[in-house]
C-alpha cells in the first residue's frame, strides 16, 4: 500500500500502481486474507451488513413508491479515495458513479475547501461531473474516526419529480441539459448531520414535489448514517490499521475474483452485436430541432483478451440527439455494471470488479456527447442504456454456451415502457411521477428453460411490481387490469418470460397529463438481442382514451376493459368516443385526461432462445392452458397443432400432426430462403440508392462520421464507393 | 466441483430439476465442464469431425483435415469459422406487413419500413439458425469469433495441433463478390 499522502496525491498514486503493477493499490499479496481468512470474511460480512441494513431500513423513510415499493435505491461504503468497496442490493448501475462523485470532489480540491468533517453532507446529480442523470441523486458523507477520514458512506435513489420541462422524472423531451430539472452540482448541502436551509429553500421552488424530494434526501442520508455508525463500530472493534488495510484488500480481491470468473467460465475472442432503437418524434409538437425521427445505432463489441481482461467498445455509435436520452461515459459504465452483476460476477462487487474492464465511447455520439456538444441532455439515459444493455446478456451468453455453462445463459433483455402522470391526486395535492411497475418485466429465456414470467428487472436484481394500492393512493388512476400479456416475449424453443398488461382508469382527479414514457422501448423495429433462431419480442405501443363512454358502461353494469385483448382488434376500440391506439412511444397526451379515461400498454417480456419449432410440446400445452399464447402463434410460430378438449377442459397438442407440420415448415424455409449472396446482390443496390427512411440514412451517416471502422466496414460489405455516404 | 456426464446431459436437454440447477449455479465452477460437454455433444452428432467449440444449438466449429470450419449438426458445412457463416446460409427477409403478420399480428407488429426481420436458415436441414432485426444497411452481425488457440493453449493447457491466425476473414471471403 502507498504511503500517506493527501487524497488527491493518493488518487494519482493509486492509478499509477494499478497501471504499473496490474494490482489495485499495487497489492500483489492479500496479507490479511492469508493471515486470518475468518476475520477477513467476518469484517466483509459486517460491511455488507451495514449497506444491507441501510437499504432495508432507510428506503422506508422515503415517501416515494419508487423507493419504498420497488427499492430503486442503493447504499454503499467507499474508500477515502472514492473506490466503492461494498454495496447493498439495489440499482447496481450506481456504485461506480458514487465513486466518480467522490473522486471529482478530491480532484477539485474539496479536501482543502470546504474540507471533509463529521456530519457533512455532499450531494450531486449533475451528469457533467458524475452519475447517470438528474433524477438519480447521490449523497455521500465522510466517515471520520478520531480525526482521520476512513471512508465514505454513499446513497442514491431515483426521484419522482425533478423540475424538468415535463413533469415527473422521465424527461425525454429535454433538448438540452438546462431543461432537465434541478441540478445539484457536487455541493455541500449540510453539516452537523442537518440539511442547510439554503438547500431546502432551493428544493422548495426547484421542483414540483419538494416534500418528496426532501424525504428522498433524508432517506439517503439516514442510510448513510447507518453505514457510518456501523463502520465506526467495526473500526473500534478491529482497530484502525487493520481496517484501513483490509478495505484495500477487498478491492484487489474483487479484481482477482473477476479474472477468476473469466478464466473459469469464459473464452477469449470477439463478440459483436448491433442493435438499433427508434425515437419517433416527428410531428409531435416539439421544438424545431426536435421535429424529426431518429434511429439510434447501438453497437457493442466485446473483446475478451487471453489475459482475461475485457474491452467493451461502442465504436460505431450514431450521433448525439436533441432529446434527453444521451448518455455520459459514467452512465455507460453504470449500464455495464448492471450487465456485469447480472452475467459475470455476483460476489465482492466493488471497484475491483471493473478494474479489468476498459470501456470505449466516442465523443460526439449518444454515448459521450459532451466533448462535442457540452449542452446535450442526459435527462433520461436509461432510454438508451436499457436498449444497449439488452445486447450484453445475449452476447455474453454465447460464450457461456460455448464453454458448456448452459445454466448461465440468459437471452436478451426486455424493453421498458412507463406511465407518467401529473395533476391533482385523490388528496387534492399536485403529484407528478412514473409508475415504477416496469421494474417487473419478463425474464429472458435461458438455455435450459423459459424465462420466468413478470419477475425481472434490468436495473435492479430485486425485481418488484410494487403494490397496486400504493400507486392508486398516490396517483390519478385505479387499476382495471394487471394480467399477464400473452405472447409478449420473444418466441423460441424456450420463450422469454412473459410481460404483463396494466390497464388504468382515470379516477379521483379533476384532470391530469399522461405520458407513455420511453425508458428503453422500440415501437418501429424489434430488438436484435435474441439468440439462436428465436424471434424477438413484439414492439411497444400504447393506447388511451380522452373522453370515451367508460362511465356509462360502469353505470349500466356492462363489461369493461381489463386487457388489450386481440392484437388486431384491441378491446379499447369497442369504446365510443376519442380512442387512441397503436401509439408509438414516447407519446404525450394532447391535453388532460379525466376520470373514466383509460390508459393501457404492455410491460414487455424477455427475449427468446432457439428455433421456435423445437419448442417442447408440454410447454406449448402449458402456455395454451394458461392463456399465455394464441392458437395462431402455436400454429404459425411454434409449428404445432393443438385442439381444446371441451370435456377435459384443457388443451391437447397433437404430436404426430405437429411432427408433420414442423417438417413442412423446414421445407418451406429452405424453399423460400435464398442464398445469401443472391439476396446481397439485390440488397446492395437498394442500400446504394438509399432506399430507407431518412432517420436510418442519418444513422448510417453519423456512424460513419464518428467511426472510421464503421465507415470502412459498411462500404466494404456493400461494395460502396470509397467516398460514399448517406 | 464435479458433475457427471448424465447431470450435464440433463442440463443440455432442459431436464434438470430446478433445485439441482440452483445447486449448480450457486456452487464453484466445475473445471472439467468443457471437456465433458464436448464429449456429450460429440456422441450426439452424426458426423466424425472433432468438435472444437459448440457455437449455437445447431452449429459447431470442427476440425476438418487442416481446416477449422462451421458445421451444422445435420452435416451442412459453412466454411472457415473465421468467416461469418451467415454469408453461406439461406436468408429470408420479412419486410412486408403480410410476412410479419404471421409472427406479429396487429399491434405487435414492427414497421417493415424501418427494420428487416432477417431469418438465417440452414440449407441442409431448414433449421432457423439466427434471426436478426436491423434496419437496411446494417450488415449481418458476426456475433462470436472465438480465439481458439489462446483458449486451448493458455486457458485449457491443451494446445491444438496446428495454430491459426485469429482474424475476421469475412471481408476477404467476399472480396470477389
Amino acid at each position: 500500500m502507498a504511503e500517506k499522502r493527501n487524497l488527491k496525491e493518493q488518487v494519482g498514486e493509486n492509478e499509477r500502481l494499478l497501471k504499473e503493477t496490474g494490482y489495485v493499490f499495487g497489492l500483489s499479496r492479500l496479507e490479511l486474507k492469508e493471515e486470518d481468512p475468518i476475520k477477513y470474511e467476518t469484517v466483509w460480512g459486517m460491511l455488507q451488513n451495514a449497506s444491507g441494513v441501510a437499504y432495508e431500513t432507510a428506503r422506508k423513510i422515503s415517501t416515494s413508491p419508487i423507493v419504498r415499493e420497488v427499492g430503486d435505491c442503493m447504499w454503499g461504503f467507499l474508500l477515502p479515495t472514492g473506490e466503492p468497496c461494498s454495496t447493498s442490493y439495489g440499482i447496481y448501475a450506481h456504485f461506480t458513479c458514487m465513486g466518480t462523485f467522490v473522486k471529482w470532489m478530491i480532484e477539485h480540491d474539496y479536501e482543502e475547501d470546504p474540507g471533509f468533517h463529521h456530519g457533512d453532507i455532499f450531494e450531486c446529480n449533475e451528469p457533467h461531473y458524475a452519475g447517470v442523470h438528474v433524477p438519480d441523486v447521490y449523497d455521500v458523507i465522510p466517515i471520520i474516526y478520531k480525526g482521520e477520514l476512513v471512508g465514505w458512506a454513499g446513497g442514491v435513489n431515483h426521484l419522482l419529480e425533478v423540475g424538468g420541462i415535463t413533469p415527473g422524472s422521465i424527461v425525454n423531451l429535454a433538448p438540452e441539459c438546462f431543461d432537465e430539472g434541478l441540478h445539484i452540482c457536487a455541493e455541500k448541502i449540510g453539516s452537523n448531520d442537518a440539511l442547510d436551509k439554503s438547500y431546502i429553500s432551493r428544493v422548495n421552488v426547484g421542483c414540483r414535489m419538494p416534500s418528496f424530494w426532501l424525504m428522498d434526501a433524508r432517506s439517503r442520508i439516514a442510510g448513510n448514517q447507518i453505514i457510518r455508525d456501523k463502520v465506526l463500530e467495526i473500526v473500534e472493534r478491529y482497530g484502525l490499521e487493520y481496517f484501513k488495510k483490509v478495505i484495500h484488500e477487498y478491492i484487489e480481491d474483487s479484481r482477482r475474483y473477476t479474472l477468476g470468473r473469466m478464466f473459469a467460465q469464459a473464452i477469449p475472442g470477439r463478440l459483436r452485436k448491433t442493435t438499433c432503437k427508434d425515437v419517433m418524434m416527428k410531428g409531435k409538437g416539439v421544438l424545431p430541432q426536435q421535429d424529426r425521427d431518429y434511429m439510434v445505432n447501438q453497437p457493442t463489441e466485446i473483446t475478451i483478451k487471453p489475459d482475461g481482461h475485457m474491452k467493451v467498445s461502442l465504436d460505431g455509435a450514431s450521433e448525439w440527439l436533441w432529446f434527453g436520452i444521451n448518455c455520459t461515459p459514467d452512465s455507460v459504465q453504470g449500464a455495464f455494471n448492471v450487465a456485469y452483476t447480472g452475467m459475470i460476477g455476483f460476489d465482492l462487487v466493488n471497484y475491483g470488479s471493473l478494474a479489468t474492464v476498459e470501456i470505449e465511447t466516442t465523443p460526439g455520439t449518444w454515448a459521450n456527447p459532451h466533448p462535442v456538444y457540452p449542452f446535450a441532455s442526459t435527462a433520461i439515459p436509461w432510454t438508451l442504456m436499457v436498449t444497449w444493455i439488452g445486447s450484453f446478456f445475449a452476447l455474453f451468453s454465447r460464450v457461456y454456451f460455448s464453454r458448456g455453462y448452459r445454466e448461465e445463459v440468459l437471452s436478451g433483455g426486455p424493453h421498458s415502457a412507463t406511465n407518467e402522470t401529473a395533476g391533482l391526486n385523490p388528496y387534492g395535492f399536485y403529484v407528478a411521477g412514473l409508475n415504477v411497475e416496469m421494474t417487473c418485466n419478463g425474464m429472458p429465456a435461458r438455455a435450459i428453460a423459459d424465462g420466468e414470467e413478470v419477475s425481472w428487472s434490468i436495473y435492479n436484481p430485486m425485481s418488484d411490481q410494487g403494490n397496486a394500492e400504493a400507486y392508486e393512493d398516490l396517483f390519478h388512476y385505479v387499476y382495471l387490469g394487471r394480467r399477464i400479456a400473452p405472447d409478449s416475449a420473444g418466441f423460441g424453443k424456450y420463450r422469454g418470460g412473459l410481460g404483463w398488461n396494466p390497464v388504468w382508469l382515470g379516477m379521483n382527479s379533476p384532470g391530469f397529463s399522461y405520458a407513455a414514457g420511453d425508458l428503453g422501448v422500440r415501437s418501429m423495429i424489434c430488438t436484435n438481442d435474441n439468440m439462436f433462431g428465436s424471434y424477438p419480442a413484439q414492439v411497444d405501443r400504447a393506447s388511451c382514451t380522452m373522453g370515451a363512454n367508460m362511465k356509462q358502461l360502469i353505470e349500466q353494469k356492462k363489461p369493461l376493459i381489463h386487457a388489450r385483448g386481440d392484437p388486431r382488434n384491441p378491446e379499447l376500440l369497442k369504446l365510443e368516443g376519442k380512442v387512441y391506439t397503436n401509439l408509438a412511444i414516447p407519446w404525450y397526451s394532447p391535453g388532460q385526461l379525466h376520470e373514466y379515461d383509460v390508459m393501457e400498454y404492455i410491460i414487455p417480456g424477455g427475449q427468446g432462445y432457439g428455433d421456435p419449432i423445437e419448442r417442447p410440446l408440454d410447454r406449448i400445452k402449458y402456455d395454451l392452458d394458461q392463456g399465455f399464447t394464441l392458437l395462431e402463434t402455436v400454429n404459425h410460430v411454434y409449428g404445432a397443432e393443438a385442439k381444446y378438449d371441451e370435456k377435459a377442459k384443457e388443451w391437447a397438442v397433437d404430436e404426430e400432426a405437429t411432427k408433420k407440420l414442423r417438417q413442412k415448415i423446414k421445407e418451406e424455409r429452405r424453399k423460400r430462403g435464398v442464398p445469401f449472396k443472391e439476396w446481397w446482390q439485390k440488397e446492395k443496390e437498394k442500400v446504394k440508392a438509399k432506399e430507407m427512411p431518412e432517420c436510418v440514412a442519418d444513422m448510417h451517416r453519423t456512424s460513419i462520421q464518428y467511426s472510421a471502422r464503421y465507415a470502412k466496414e459498411i462500404r466494404e460489405f456493400w461494395k460502396l464507393p470509397e467516398e460514399f455516404n448517406f | 466441483m464435479e458433475y457427471s456426464k448424465e447431470e450435464i446431459a440433463a442440463l443440455i436437454d432442459g431436464k434438470s430439476e430446478w433445485t439441482k440447477v440452483q445447486e449448480i449455479m450457486r456452487g464453484p465452477r466445475d473445471a472439467d465442464r468443457f471437456e465433458k460437454y464436448v464429449e456429450i455433444l460429440q456422441e450426439r452428432v452424426p458426423w466424425k469431425e472433432r468438435i472444437l467449440l459448440p457455437l449455437t444449438t445447431h452449429l459447431y466449429i470442427v476440425q476438418k483435415g487442416k481446416d477449422r470450419i462451421v458445421k451444422c449438426d445435420c452435416g451442412y458445412e459453412f466454411g472457415d469459422y473465421r468467416v461469418n457463416w451467415k454469408i453461406n446460409a439461406l436468408i429470408y427477409v420479412r419486410d412486408t406487413e403480410e410476412a410479419l403478420d404471421e409472427i406479429y399480428p396487429g399491434m405487435r407488429k414492427p414497421n417493415p419500413e424501418y427494420g428487416q426481420l432477417r431469418e438465417y436458415i440452414c440449407p441442409g436441414c431448414g433449421a432457423l439458425l439466427e434471426v436478426e432485426s436491423l434496419p437496411r444497411g446494417c450488415w449481418p452481425d458476426f456475433e462470436w469469433l472465438p480465439d481458439l488457440d489462446s483458449f486451448y493453449r493458455a486457458w485449457l493447457q491443451t494446445p491444438l495441433p496446428e495454430e491459426g491466425e485469429f482474424v475476421d476473414k469475412t471481408a476477404e471471403a467476399m472480396k470477389d463478390w
